[in-house]
């Protein structure tokens, strides 16, 4: 069911936000050679109020997308490389004890978190503690410190990496909290054709020029254009349908230990619609659900060890989800095929 | 990728949904043909069997079971509709398929939650089907039935009645006498008693098994019975003439005829009412009634009124038997003799055969006393292989063997012959050599043959003969 305090969009408004939104896929499209999808994809998670776990070699851009996002929407960002030394304080702040009027107090030095864009850096190098202090920042959207609680500003995103080979001195991080992030994204590497047009307008030490297309408020408006995309019965049925799949008692999430949570359920709506809205639609679709679902549920799926050894990967099983999984859940007579059309 | 939002308003609508129900009404009557075609292939299977059944018994029953395949059919088209209802699909549902397949991006559904605009018709959509129907399994399930319905009407089948047909029917004798009493009842010819004897005597013979009616004793029992029936027709027939012959002349006797005429003429008279009370057919009607009532002795004094009237009774009585046994088949009529055969028989009314009731030999007139009456028509007849005494069949007679004849393919007596007479050796042939000693002599007469004389094919011929 629909929020019903949400009007549902009309078409001009889905249009007006979708020139919008490719006015900043255009933008990000010149920050990042050859990565249409992974920009797809942040915006998206940008405007369904998510973060995004970025996975893949360093050097393949993701500082700089989360720079040129920065600059595109005007907003504040900071990037923290993490460390195993690194402590909890360090990304949401310190009390600090100083002299105010001949008094002497603590107080709250905020930290790097307190930005609209957090670039998180090899997130699973800090220890649990400090991945903890910024999930829930993530989760909660403030920071308490010292039992005073600090709202943190509005958009907030954190974009984290993590690198998937440096696994010494690495702490992994656990399901419940990845299950925080919107999206895993997997970072592919550049293509023969993307390298060469890096080489050709590109030069060390000289960041692109990035315009400012939305602010702000712009941004908030998007988000909120999100909330009010009209989530059709079936297509709610389609998302109950497939993260239900992935349950380990069902055959076709064989090797599957923990499934997908309702929060992942949530996770596929909100990325639906803001997929939905970046198309220009007042709803989302089955076709946003599959496009989504894999970033989606690839990091809430947990493999037991026999899955593991045989190859089977998360996102191969997402995928024999998406293909067994049809919209139309009501199966066709024997006396009838669907057609492709 | 953006979806073509050339919105028609209520023409979208009414094109989307009338897709829909389209779509929803053809995944159904899949559904429900799944449902109907194994039950309509057991039917099938069934109906087969009942239109051969039907064939077989009577052709009368074919339409009856053609009515009967077309109820269960329908029967079975709507059972399999309350059973393949629950799988129905939905216009709702048919949307959803109808939408995801032509790539709609749930526009259908949300236009139909009142979210947005229906989309317009697109043309490019308009030959496209979500769905494609698998039509070989349920055309060739249906295929299967209207072969095995038609092939139940086409293959030859026996008429079952043909068998009822040639069901044991009863002796043809006993059925033979059977019609001659139903005729004779019909023209009131006998009296009941005489029938229901006959007929007593028929079910007795048809009491016995029917697979025992064409044993012999069986047969030669209805042959007698016709035998008898007809032998005491016939009786009854003269009886009856003698009897109206004697009330007639006695009738006719003129008032100075001398009492020992009379008397000889009311002793005719007394002797035929006799024969008439005694024989195996009695007279049905007034003559019956009337002999039955009136003493032999007491004939002498009816009035020539009264016997004239004895002697009309009698002579119409004597008509309806004969011309009952007319219309009956199989009866022989000449054996019956006609009414000119008789010349006047003359019972003595003493004899032992008239006190018995049988015909007076004595009084009997020429035409009766002939031979030759007894109405045996059992026996040798003219036809070819009959039974009869066994004649010389030709064997101890020598025949040539002039034709070609194949030795292979004939018997040992035919290239051998057999011959009644003397062995006729001719002791002038050659014996063979007699100076190297011999191990074939000649046989003698009578002696046992050398096989080792003979060529081999002959020696085949002669083991097969003495075999």
């Amino acid at each position: 069911m629909n929020p019903p305090a949400l009007l549902p969009l009309d078409d001009a408004q889905a249009r007006h936000a979708a020139e919008s939104i490719g006015r900043l896929r255009r933008v990000l499209q010149g920050v990042l050679f050859g990565q249409n999808d992974l920009i797809d994809l942040v915006i998206v998670g940008v405007l369904a109020r998510g973060h995004v776990l970025l996975e893949g070699l360093p050097g393949l851009g993701k500082t700089e997308l989360v720079k040129g996002l920065a600059r595109a929407l005007d907003l504040k960002h900071k990037r923290v490389q993490f460390t195993p030394d690194l402590l909890p304080g360090d990304i949401t702040g310190n009390p600090v004890l100083e002299e105010v009027d001949g008094r002497r107090a603590f107080t709250f030095q905020p930290g790097p978190v307190f930005a609209n864009i957090l670039l998180a850096d090899e997130i699973n190098r800090a220890s649990p503690k400090t991945q903890s202090a910024l999930l829930e920042a993530m989760q909660e959207r403030c920071v308490t410190v010292m039992g005073q609680t600090h709202p943190l500003p509005s958009p907030f995103l954190v974009l984290a990496t993590q690198n998937p080979i440096e696994l010494e001195g690495t702490y992994p991080l656990p399901e419940a909290q990845l299950d925080r992030f919107l999206f895993k994204v997997d970072v592919p590497a550049a293509s023969v054709e993307t390298l060469e047009r890096i080489v050709l307008e590109r030069e060390i030490g000289i960041p692109p020029e990035v315009p400012c297309v939305l602010d702000t408020h712009a941004l908030t408006t998007l988000q909120d254009e999100v909330r009010r995309v009209y989530m059709p019965p079936p297509v709610a049925n389609f998302i109950a349908r497939l993260v239900a799949a992935t349950a380990p008692t069902n055959p076709l999430a064989a090797g599957v230990r923990y499934g997908a949570s309702p929060r992942a359920a949530l996770a596929l709506s909100a990325a639906a619609r803001a997929r939905g809205l970046c198309q220009g639609r007042i709803n989302a679709s089955y076709e946003d659900v599959r496009a989504v679902a894999l970033p989606v549920l690839r990091h809430r799926l947990v493999l037991d060890y026999g899955a593991r050894l045989e190859g089977l990967t998360p996102d191969g099983i997402v995928a024999r989800l998406l293909d067994a999984v049809p919209a139309h859940d009501k199966p066709l007579p024997t006396s009838l095929k669907a057609a492709k059309v | 990728m953006s979806i073509d939002t050339n919105l028609a308003g209520g023409a979208g609508a009414a094109h989307w949904e009338r897709r829909a129900r389209l779509l929803a009404a053809e995944i159904n009557a899949g559904w429900w043909l799944s449902s109907w075609l194994p039950t309509a292939l057991a039917i099938g299977i069934a109906g087969t069997f009942a239109l051969l059944w039907a064939r077989w018994q009577a052709v009368e029953l074919v339409p009856f079971a053609w009515g009967a395949i077309g109820v269960a059919l329908v029967l079975a088209a709507v059972a399999a509709w309350f059973r393949s209802r629950p799988r129905f699909e939905s216009v709702a549902s048919a949307r959803v398929l109808l939408e995801e397949r032509l790539g709609l991006h749930a526009r259908l559904s949300s236009a139909a939650a009142g979210v947005g605009d229906w989309p317009g018709r697109r043309i490019d959509l308009d030959g496209r089907w979500p769905v494609r129907l698998r039509a070989t399994r349920p055309a060739m399930l249906l295929a299967m039935v209207g072969a095995m319905l038609t092939a139940a009407m086409v293959i030859p089948v026996a008429d079952a009645g043909a068998f009822r047909r040639r069901a044991i029917e009863a002796p043809a004798d006993a059925e033979i006498v059977s019609k001659w009493i139903e005729e004779l009842q019909r023209e009131k010819a006998i009296d009941e008693r005489s029938a229901s004897d006959v007929n007593e005597r028929i079910e007795a013979i048809l009491e016995r098994p029917r697979d025992a009616w064409y044993e012999h004793a069986t047969l030669e029992a209805a042959g007698t019975l016709r035998e008898q029936t007809a032998a005491d027709l016939a009786v009854l027939a003269r009886n009856l003439a003698a009897a109206e012959r004697a009330a007639a002349d006695l009738a006719a006797a003129p008032s100075g005829a001398s009492s020992a005429e009379k008397h000889r003429d009311s002793q005719a008279l007394a002797a035929a009412a006799r024969q008439l009370a005694l024989g195996g057919m009695r007279p049905a009607g007034d003559a019956g009634a009337k002999l039955g009532k009136e003493a032999a002795e007491a004939l002498a004094d009816l009035s020539p009124e009264q016997l004239r009237e004895l002697a009309a009774a009698l002579r119409a009585n004597r008509s309806k038997l004969k011309a009952a046994l007319a219309r009956a088949a199989n009866f022989d009529l000449d054996a019956f003799g006609s009414d000119s055969d008789c010349e006047g028989c003359k019972p003595c009314g003493t004899c032992k055969e008239c006190r018995e009731g049988k015909p007076c030999k004595k009084g009997a007139c020429a035409a009766c006393s002939r031979a030759g009456r007894g109405g045996i028509s059992r026996g040798p007849g003219e036809a070819p292989m009959k039974a009869g005494k066994e004649e010389d069949l030709g064997a101890t007679r020598r025949e040539l063997v002039t034709a070609p004849t194949d030795v292979e393919r004939s018997a040992a007596g035919e290239l051998l012959d057999v011959v009644d007479a003397e062995h006729a050796v001719d002791e002038s042939a050659y014996a063979g050599p007699q100076a190297g000693g011999s191990i074939a002599p000649a046989a003698d007469g009578g002696g046992p043959s050398r096989v080792d004389n003979l060529l081999p094919r002959e020696q085949d011929a002669v083991r097969r003969f003495f075999k």
